[in-house]
């Protein structure tokens, strides 16, 4: 095994990362970057979506939540300490997150860099679940859901991708329901951490002021291969329909939401490809409703949105959606005007001027995502588990044509759209 | 942290810091009035007014094509309470011209100069606002008001502080009131306009790769107030807790919220408040705080529970998500852990990682122009400079007696809860699959 790192370089803007696959399977990356604070991620690809696998060529169908659920446990050791108390010697800051499709372990130190790479390693290695623990955490997370239950954004959001997809598992909460998580057992988040939880389906990426082979060094006395069988995915059966049309609900907020969505059955294979496809629909929803198009120009002039309004494509790597988001009552005429656009767009296209103009301040926002060793650690590791280097989103950017954009209009179809809407339960005056 | 303050004029001042460990550069002006109901709604109206267009660019449109060809450089306001002031702020965040794709040119001088047509030359109609504008953005800003609701924390948040500073310009919403939003028409919020540009404190801070000097130049340049009327802020005061308030009201939410709202007996004015960051970072702040450790981790009693200081006027908000049936013993709870640090128990653990927590803290600030904006600008409020090195220096040297000093002048003032209905009334969402 080749003990070298590759080290990746972009001139424009002055920056530069080294990768290494460790022995154990784990790849290391390390972006050395002069700041005071450093941050560092260690994550496994496994995320909520991932409810259905086989290990050993047994099958597995988990309930929804564990991924979540796993986070929560995570922080607990034998000794009775958590792992925030390890990190408190050392002044660092830590968290974690769970997404749909990672779980990531990070944390940020101004001091003692090394040592708090070690507790990361440690305590993300080292798993200890009981029955006691498990019920305490049910507690927990059933008061997290309980407050996200209460958060119309959250409500709305899961109400649009329940309406888009009939099977893909996006649909389903990241923390799982009450009664999902009331299923979870020691046994069974030992066999996920198993599963999941091994060097090469896992990624450790740091920024800051360090060298790769001082990140190296503490990956060597605390990481090894793993025995045993590693999880094979089942691919969700998605087709291309919808789901269903409409879903309504009701709760007390100020104005009525509403999420208008699209469904993306044209997502190319291949790491780049999606990418690039997510970039140009991203530009092309800019284009389409973005603050400098005509429609928001009219549309808002006239009352017809609201401040609040947005229009942003979502991708999950083998699924994706544009969502327009609103706070106004009539869904109807909102879905009508932006079909209206499109139409409009595809007769009588942007010009390439405008085009230039938003891909170049989409460069822009890419290029500035370099200041934060945060933001750099965390796009890194998403940009490892999706295929492709985290360079390639400034470069692609660079690189997108006119034409790629202009092809992805035909994302915005009748039969690919769904409405979510959420009703205050009482009118105020 | 290479900081300078130059003073323009009376009132008026720039703060640059220069680095080049940047590709985002950050140029903010501030302006500062003193927080009253009368004229709360008409300052927070205004920023929002004069983002929709300017003589040259009249439209929200082409402000935003001119932004997007000066790579994307982001323009944005707020209106926010600091102490018992109003700060209304104008950001523009702009790509650092060496990483332009070529032709950039100087995209500073170019962004300070489209910040300053916002603020000095709005589109005008008649010599006023647009009556069109004004009508839109006065219901735009009526939406985020009552979008308060959606967010029960901040919601029951803001509750609290106006029932604990009833008659206080700390109860005042910095967001305007509807009632009196409803009445603006663009005549008078134009006068409103002028009287916001000769009578605010003005407060520059540039932070990026330009030298001082050409910054200064450039505002110099770009920022012509004319005559003005300054008369220098008055001082914030406190207000001291007499007895314990109770309030609530019943909310359709799932969750209880309850807001406790504590008078911190001092404000960044008075020395002893040096210590009160070495006390939140043992109470409330950290993941190994009092609170954390005790309401959430070993009582399970909250799902969250945080303490929001606010120094300037000395108080501090602490709120957690609770089950309505834990109300008493959350509430308990927090004042027991409260007592633990006024009577001195505090162990030598808790006290270093305090230190070491704040420690972190203060030597990171220098790694966002943000964060360095936002502590430079608390230092010219509270008119108390040192550098986060020199705060993280100081710190180091507290010892325990010290927190509990600071501690035993905090009062409870009031307690709101939000009460939730307790169950979610939905039906549990579980997949066919």
């Amino acid at each position: 095994m080749k003990r070298e790192f590759e080290i990746y370089e972009n001139a424009v803007l002055n920056e530069k990362f080294y990768s290494l696959k460790h022995e154990s399977g784990l790849t290391v990356q390390v972006f050395p970057k002069k700041m005071s604070s450093l941050y560092a991620v260690y994550a496994v690809k496994f995320g909520s979506v991932n409810n259905r696998f086989s290990v050993g060529g047994k099958d597995f169908r988990i309930p929804d939540g564990v991924a979540h659920f796993l986070e929560h446990k995570m922080f607990e050791g034998k000794n009775g300490k958590n792992a925030f108390e390890l990190y408190a010697e050392y002044g660092a800051s830590a968290n974690a997150y769970t997404s749909a499709l990672n779980t990531a372990y990070l944390f940020s130190s101004a001091e003692d860099h090394e040592k708090c790479l070690g507790v990361l390693l440690d305590f993300v290695n080292d798993p200890y679940f009981t029955e006691e623990n498990i019920k305490k955490e049910q507690g927990i997370i059933s008061q997290e859901i309980g407050m996200y239950d209460d958060n119309p954004f959250s409500r709305l959001y899961y109400a649009t991708l329940k309406l888009l997809y009939k099977n893909h598992p996006v649909r389903n909460n990241i923390c799982g329901s009450v009664s999902s998580i009331s299923e979870i057992t020691p046994e069974l988040l030992y066999n996920c951490y198993n599963a999941f939880y091994r060097p090469e389906n896992m990624v450790l990426c740091v920024c800051g002021d360090i060298s790769p082979e001082r990140v190296l060094a503490i990956v060597d006395g605390k990481v090894t291969a793993k025995a045993g069988d590693a999880a094979v995915l089942t691919s969700p059966d998605e087709p291309d329909e919808i789901n269903e049309k409409y879903a309504e609900l009701k709760m007390d907020i100020s104005k009525p939401m509403v999420s208008i969505a699209f469904k993306d059955n044209d997502i190319p294979t291949g790491a780049k490809n999606v990418l690039k496809r997510s970039l140009c629909m991203e530009i092309l929803c800019e284009l389409l409703f973005g603050k400098s198009s005509a429609f928001y120009d009219k549309m808002y002039a006239e009352g017809l949105i609201s401040s609040s309004f947005s229009a942003e494509y979502i991708e999950y790597t083998d699924c994706g959606s544009v969502m327009i988001f609103d706070e106004s009552g009539d869904d109807k005429a909102l879905k009508e005007a932006v079909l209206s656009e499109v139409k409009n767009a595809i007769g009588k296209p942007f010009s390439k001027d405008d085009f230039e103009r938003v891909r170049r301040s989409r460069y822009s926002e890419s290029v500035r995502s370099f200041d934060s060793t945060d933001d750099i650690a965390n796009d890194m590791m998403r940009s490892y588990f999706s295929g492709y280097n985290v360079f390639l989103e400034p470069d692609m950017l660079s690189a997108i044509k006119y034409s790629d954009v202009l092809e992805c209009l035909s994302v915005f179809k009748e039969e690919n759209c769904v409405t979510a809407k959420i009703i205050p339960t009482m009118q105020r005056g | 942290m290479d900081y300078k303050r130059k003073k323009i004029s009376d009132g008026e001042y720039v703060n640059t810091i220069c680095t080049d460990k940047f590709k985002t550069a950050v140029f903010t002006v501030k302006f500062i009035l003193p927080l009253s109901e009368k004229t709360a709604s008409y300052y927070a109206l205004i920023p929002n007014v004069l983002k929709c267009g300017t003589a040259e660019l009249p439209t929200i449109r082409e402000i935003s094509r001119r932004l997007q060809e000066l790579y994307g450089m982001e323009l944005f306001s707020s209106s926010v309470k600091v102490g018992d002031y109003q700060s209304v702020s104008f950001s523009i965040a702009m790509l650092d011209s060496k990483y332009s794709m070529g032709d950039g040119g100087n995209i500073t001088e170019q962004a300070i100069s489209l910040l300053s047509s916002v603020i000095f030359s709005p589109y005008t109609e008649n010599g006023v606002f647009s009556a069109a504008y004004v009508e839109r953005e006065k219901k735009t800003l009526i939406d985020s008001i009552r979008a308060t609701r959606n967010n029960k924390n901040s919601f029951a948040v803001e509750k609290c502080v106006e029932h604990m500073f009833a008659g206080d310009p700390f109860s005042v919403n910095p967001k305007g009131c509807e009632k009196i939003i409803v009445g603006i028409d663009p005549k008078t919020l134009f006068s409103y306009y002028e009287k916001f540009l000769s009578e605010a404190r003005i407060e520059a801070f540039y932070i990026g790769a330009e030298p001082h000097e050409k910054i200064e130049k450039i505002f110099a340049e770009k920022f012509h107030f004319s005559e003005r009327n300054y008369s220098a802020l008055p001082e914030v005061r406190r207000k001291a807790a007499v007895k314990v308030n109770e309030a609530q009201e019943d909310a359709a939410a799932i969750q209880g919220k309850m807001v406790m709202g504590f008078d911190l007996g001092c404000t960044s004015y008075d020395a002893m408040c040096d210590a009160a960051p070495l006390f939140m970072a043992v109470f409330s702040m950290s993941p190994v705080s009092k609170l954390f450790l005790n309401v959430r981790e070993k009582l399970s009693l909250c799902y969250y529970c945080q303490g929001v200081p606010e120094y300037l006027k000395g108080v501090l908000i602490v709120s957690s998500g609770i089950d309505n049936t834990n109300f008493k013993a959350a509430k308990s709870e927090i004042l027991r852990q409260l007592d633990a640090v006024k009577s001195g128990d505090i162990t030598d653990e808790e006290m270093f990682f305090a230190k070491k927590s704040l420690n972190d803290i203060y030597r990171t600030i220098n790694d966002s122009p943000f964060s360095i904006e936002n502590w430079c600008f608390n230092r010219v409020i509270s008119g108390k400079f040192y550098t986060p090195e020199e705060k993280a220096d100081d710190i180091m040297k507290m010892d325990a007696g010290k927190v509990s000093e600071f501690a035993r002048g905090i009062k409870l003032d009031t307690v709101f809860f939000l009460r939730g209905a307790g169950t979610s009334g939905l039906e549990e969402e579980k997949d066919e699959a």
